[in-house]
C-alpha cells in the first residue's frame, strides 16, 4: 500500500484529504506541524509527501528543504492556496506543485502517478 | 602763538593798540602805520620771536626784511594749514561717502547689487573718482578667486559719454537706481571680469599676492613681468591699477581693484588710502551679505528638497494606499480560499457519498462551520468599512466596563489571570454607543488575555483627564515588539494564526467615531497598556 505523509495545518482540510485518500486505499499519515512531519520522516520513510506551503509553526519551503536533506529520493508535492509559488525558484526543489482546490481529483491523479513510479507493476 | 582773538600790545603806553604779531595768525589785516612798526621794534616779545626764528646773525637785518620774511613764513604756514584743512574736509567727505555706501550695501541682500553699489562709489566722480573698478571674491568650495563684478565704461568714448550724463545724477540717486533695478545687467566689462578665475594656489599671480598681502598694492604695467602683463591683458587692457584686499579679522573675502585707464590720472597714495578705507568698511557688510546669500541659497535648496519630498510623499502615500488595497485584497482572498476549498471539498465528497449511503453528518457539520467562519470574516470586513451610525446615549463608563467583564469571568479563570480594577469616583459619563463601546473593550481585553499565555494580571482603571474619560487596560503579557507598533492599526495586520487583523483597526475606528482617541504603550516582554479616551458628556 502506498504511504503518504500529508502536512496541512487547516484541521478540516487535513481531515478531508485524509478521508479522500483513505477511500482509494492509500495509507495516510496526517500532520498539522512541519516539525513533527520532519521527525516522522526520520523514523519512517513515506512513499510520498503532500506539503502545504503556509504552515503555522514553520515555512513549508523550509520543511521541503529539510525533507530533501534527509532523503532526496522522497517525492514531495507542494499543495498551496497560492499559484504564485509555482514560478518561485524555491519551489523547484519540489517534485510537483498543485494549487489547492475543492476538486481533489488533480491531487489524486498526481498521487497515482507517483504510485506507479515508486511501485512499478 | 595760540592766543585766540585780538590781543592788545603789552608795551607800556601802547596798551590801547592791538599786537599784530599775535593777532595775525587769526587772519587780521597787516599793520600799516609807522607807529605800529616803531612799537614793535622796541617790543621784547617781538625781539624774542625774531631771534628764535632767524638766529642772532639775522637779528641785525633791517626790520623791513625781517618782517617780510616773517610774513612769508606765516603765509606759508597758512597755506599748509589751509591744505591740511582741505584734506581734512576731503577726508570727512570721503568718510561720509563711505557711510553712504555701506548704509546702501546693508539695505540690500542681493550680492550683485551690493557689489555694484560699492563699485559705483569707487568710480563715481563725486566719490572716489576712479575710472574703472572691480571686485573678486574667494570661493572656498573650489579654492578660486573669481571675478564677480565690475563697473566702468568699455571705451574712452563711452567714458566721456557717461561722465557727461552722470554729472547731473547725484551719487545717492545712482544708488537708489541700483536698488530699484530688478536685476543688475551684465555689460561688457562685467562679462570680461566674470571670466577671470584664479586658483588660490597660484602664488605667482599678482592678484593672489595682493589678496594674501594684507595691505594695498599699486601695480604698474611696466614693472610687471611680461608673462603677467600678458595674462592680465588677455582679459583687460591696463596701464596701472590699485588692489586692496577685502579683509577684516578672518581670511580675505576678496580683492578690490581700481584704475584710471581712460583719463590716465595717476593713482595717488591718498586715493589708494581712500580705497583701503572703503574696502575695510565694506568688508564687514559684505560678509553679512554673503552670509545672507549663502543662507538664502541653502534655503532655496531646502525648499526644493522639501518640494521633492512632498511630491514623493504624496506619491508614496498613493502607492502605499494601492499596496494596502492590494494587500487587503490578497489577505481577503487568502482568508477565503482555505474555507472555500474545505467547503467545496466536503460538498463534493457528500454529493459523491449521498448515493451510496456513506454520506456522513460530520462532513456536513464541517461545511456549516467553515461557512460560519466565512460569514464571520465578511462581517468584520463590513464592520470595518461601514459608515458610522452610532446609537449615542449617556452612559457611565464604569458600568459598561463592569458589564463587559462579567462575560469574561470564565476565560480569565481558565487563563489563570487575576483581575484588578480601579474605577474613578468622579462621574465618568459620556455619550456612547453601548454595543460598539463594549466591542472595543472586548477586543482589547481579548488581546490582553491572549498575550498572557502563562497567566498574569489584567488591570482596568478609569479616570478623568481634562475633558475626557480615560479607560486604561493593562496586561502583564508578552508585549508588542517595536517593529510592529506602526502596523498595529493597519487592517489585516496580525501575528496570530487565526486572527483577522481587524480587531484593533475596528476598535480605533469606533473610538474615533465617538470623537475620542486610542493610545498604547508596549514593550516586548513587559506587557501592554491601551488607553481609550472618550469625550466627557457635556453639560
Amino acid at each position: 500500500m502506498l504511504s503518504v505523509l500529508l502536512v496541512e495545518d487547516e484541521r478540516n482540510l487535513l481531515d478531508l484529504y485524509t478521508s479522500e485518500l483513505q477511500d482509494i486505499g492509500i495509507s495516510v499519515r496526517p500532520m498539522t506541524s512541519g516539525r513533527e512531519a520532519i521527525e516522522s520522516i526520520k523514523n519512517e520513510r513515506p512513499d510520498l509527501v503532500i506539503l502545504d506551503i503556509k504552515l503555522e509553526d514553520m515555512e513549508g519551503l523550509q520543511v521541503l528543504e529539510e525533507i530533501k536533506a534527509i532523503d532526496k529520493t522522497i517525492p514531495v508535492i507542494l499543495n498551496s492556496a497560492y499559484s504564485v509559488y509555482k514560478s518561485d525558484f524555491a519551489t523547484w526543489m519540489a517534485d510537483d506543485y498543485i494549487v489547492k482546490s475543492s476538486d481533489t481529483s488533480e491531487l489524486i491523479n498526481k498521487i497515482r502517478q507517483y504510485a506507479v513510479d515508486s511501485h512499478p507493476a | 602763538m595760540i592766543f585766540p582773538g585780538k590781543v592788545p600790545c603789552i608795551e607800556e603806553g601802547h596798551t590801547n593798540k592791538i599786537c599784530w604779531l599775535y593777532s595775525m595768525s587769526e587772519g587780521d589785516a597787516m599793520p600799516d602805520t609807522q607807529d605800529n612798526i616803531l612799537v614793535c621794534k622796541e617790543c621784547s616779545t617781538f625781539k624774542e620771536v625774531v631771534n628764535r626764528a632767524f638766529g642772532r646773525r639775522d637779528a641785525d637785518q633791517t626790520i623791513g626784511a625781517t618782517i617780510a620774511r616773517l610774513l612769508k613764513l606765516v603765509a606759508d604756514r597758512n597755506v599748509r594749514l589751509q591744505r591740511t584743512g582741505r584734506e581734512l574736509e576731503h577726508k570727512v567727505e570721503e568718510l561720509a561717502l563711505i557711510k553712504t555706501i555701506t548704509d546702501a550695501v546693508v539695505r540690500t541682500t542681493d550680492l550683485h547689487k551690493a557689489l555694484r553699489i560699492i563699485l559705483t562709489g569707487v568710480t563715481s566722480g563725486q566719490a572716489f573718482g576712479f575710472n574703472r573698478a572691480g571686485i573678486f571674491l574667494v570661493d572656498d568650495r573650489i579654492e578660486y578667486l573669481i571675478g564677480k563684478h565690475a563697473v566702468g565704461p568699455d571705451s574712452r568714448e563711452q567714458a566721456i559719454n557717461i561722465w557727461n550724463q552722470v554729472g547731473s545724477v547725484t551719487f545717492e540717486k545712482q544708488i537708489e537706481n541700483i536698488h530699484k533695478a530688478p536685476e543688475v545687467e551684465a555689460d561688457h566689462l562685467q562679462k570680461r571680469i566674470e571670466k577671470i578665475k584664479i586658483p588660490l594656489s597660484d602664488e605667482s599671480n599678482i592678484f593672489i599676492q595682493a589678496l594674501r598681502g594684507g595691505g594695498a598694492r599699486h601695480y604698474k604695467k611696466d614693472e610687471l613681468d611680461p608673462k603677467m602683463q600678458k595674462r592680465i591683458n588677455a582679459y583687460i587692457e591696463f596701464n596701472e591699477f590699485a588692489a586692496v584686499p577685502l579683509q577684516s579679522d578672518g581670511p580675505p573675502l576678496g580683492l578690490m581693484v581700481a584704475d584710471n585707464y581712460y583719463n590716465n590720472k595717476p593713482i595717488t597714495p591718498s586715493s589708494i588710502d581712500a580705497l583701503q578705507t572703503l574696502a575695510a568698511a565694506c568688508t564687514n557688510v559684505l560678509e553679512k551679505t554673503l552670509l545672507h546669500q549663502q543662507l538664502s541659497e541653502r534655503l532655496k535648496q531646502l525648499e526644493h528638497v522639501n518640494r521633492l519630498l512632498r511630491e514623493n510623499q504624496s506619491y508614496l502615500i498613493q502607492t502605499e494606499r494601492l499596496a494596502d488595497i492590494g494587500k487587503l485584497a490578497a489577505t481577503v482572498a487568502h482568508e477565503f480560499k482555505t474555507p472555500l476549498v474545505t467547503v467545496g471539498g466536503y460538498a463534493r465528497r457528500a454529493l459523491r457519498n449521498i448515493n451510496n449511503g456513506k454520506c456522513e453528518e460530520k462532513d456536513l457539520q464541517i461545511i456549516i462551520s467553515e461557512v460560519e467562519r466565512l460569514e464571520g470574516i465578511t462581517a468584520e470586513i463590513l464592520e470595518y468599512s461601514r459608515q458610522p451610525k452610532l446609537d449615542l446615549k449617556p452612559h457611565n463608563i464604569n458600568n459598561l466596563v463592569e458589564k463587559s467583564l462579567d462575560l469574561l469571568g470564565k476565560q480569565l479563570s481558565a487563563g489563570r489571570i487575576k483581575l484588578a480594577t480601579e474605577f474613578t469616583a468622579a462621574d465618568p459619563s459620556a455619550r456612547l454607543d453601548e454595543r460598539r463601546f463594549r466591542q472595543v473593550v472586548f477586543n482589547i481585553v481579548a488581546n490582553a488575555i491572549e498575550s498572557m499565555e502563562k497567566g498574569g494580571v489584567l488591570s482596568l482603571s478609569t479616570h478623568i483627564r481634562d475633558d475626557h474619560v480615560v479607560l486604561e487596560i493593562q496586561d502583564t503579557g508578552c508585549g508588542i515588539p517595536g517593529e510592529h507598533h506602526d502596523q498595529l492599526f493597519k487592517p489585516f495586520f496580525t501575528t496570530k494564526s487565526r486572527g483577522s487583523g481587524l480587531g484593533l483597526p475596528i476598535s480605533k475606528k469606533i473610538v474615533e467615531d465617538h470623537g475620542g482617541f486610542l493610545e498604547f504603550e508596549s514593550r516586548a516582554g513587559s506587557g501592554t497598556r491601551f488607553s481609550i479616551f472618550i469625550p466627557l458628556k457635556d453639560g
